[in-house]
């Protein structure tokens, strides 16, 4: 996967700038904001309908440590990113257990992200 | 314990003869059937969709069951829920709960139901007439399952 270096604040480069690098085959790696954390993310319900995918693997930025810094960066891929996984909108479970947006990610983790239940 | 997550419809009295057979012992039998109603908000209810996260839900259900086990004496506890595309009127789920005496099987009864309906995942969207949306969790249903919680407890 292709990671982009950042500047400052949350701003992202642009990715169309050739500065792409693979991390781990740059021996600059630890200025990279990549971290070696690769998780599987799963959507259910609303956000799964509003965002049309039902997963995926991502590699984190290394400044992504919590279930709540995780929503905070799949935010910044849009507006419908930002807007399905709004705060007030989304529940998490890591590794099949409910779990509060203070919850730490570890490498390897599954992650679901949904509406509120509503089943029976 | 027995729990199915299941497209196909269920026969709740061929569920019952079963549970009932598990046991000599079994004195008391208590069920519970979720429907589809055909209202929801005053709206007009065409169909439901239910999707669930395949592994959590059963982990969800199993849990919640083992500690139904662990706060009544239960001879046997069977739970259906259904997923997919459903019409008003249908059953959607099943919990029905086996014990010597009825105080046990009905409590046990009401906590799963009650906690299933907040902690197990799955998601049900309307189709009105006005559209299609996705439900929230109802504060009423919040509200039941917090009564088995007496403060401070942890869920």
């Amino acid at each position: 996967m292709l990671r982009f270096p950042r500047l400052g604040g949350n701003k992202w480069l642009d990715p169309h700038i050739p500065l792409i690098v693979f991390a781990g085959q740059n021996p600059c790696s630890s200025w990279l904001i990549a971290s070696d954390m690769k998780i599987t993310l799963l959507y259910f319900g609303r956000p799964r309908e509003q965002l049309a995918t039902s997963g995926e693997t991502a590699e984190l930025p290394a400044d992504v440590t919590t279930l709540a810094g995780l929503l905070a960066w799949l935010r910044t891929r849009g507006d419908n990113w930002a807007s399905a996984l709004a705060d007030d909108r989304v529940r998490c479970a890591v590794n099949q257990e409910l779990s509060n947006l203070s919850a730490v990610i570890r490498d390897g983790d599954e992650i679901a992200i949904f509406s509120p239940i509503s089943g029976g | 314990m027995s729990i199915s997550i299941q497209e196909a419809d269920f026969d709740l009295a061929a569920e019952l003869d079963t549970l009932r057979r598990q046991s000599k012992e079994t004195g008391a039998l208590v069920s519970f059937t979720g429907l589809v109603r055909d209202f929801s908000d005053g709206e007009e209810v065409e169909s439901i969709y239910l999707e669930h996260y395949p592994g959590m839900c059963e982990k969800a259900l199993e849990k919640i069951i083992t500690e139904a086990q662990q706060r009544w004496s239960l001879l046997g506890v069977r739970v259906i829920h259904r997923i997919g595309q459903l019409q008003p009127g249908e059953q959607i789920v099943l919990v029905a709960t086996a014990s010597q005496h009825r105080a046990d099987a009905f409590a046990a009864c009401e906590f799963i139901i009650d906690h299933l309906k907040t902690s197990a995942p799955f998601w049900k969207r309307e189709q009105t007439t006005h559209g299609t949306h996705w439900l929230d969790t109802r504060e009423s249903d919040q509200q039941r399952m917090q009564r088995w919680f007496p403060e401070g407890e942890n869920q």
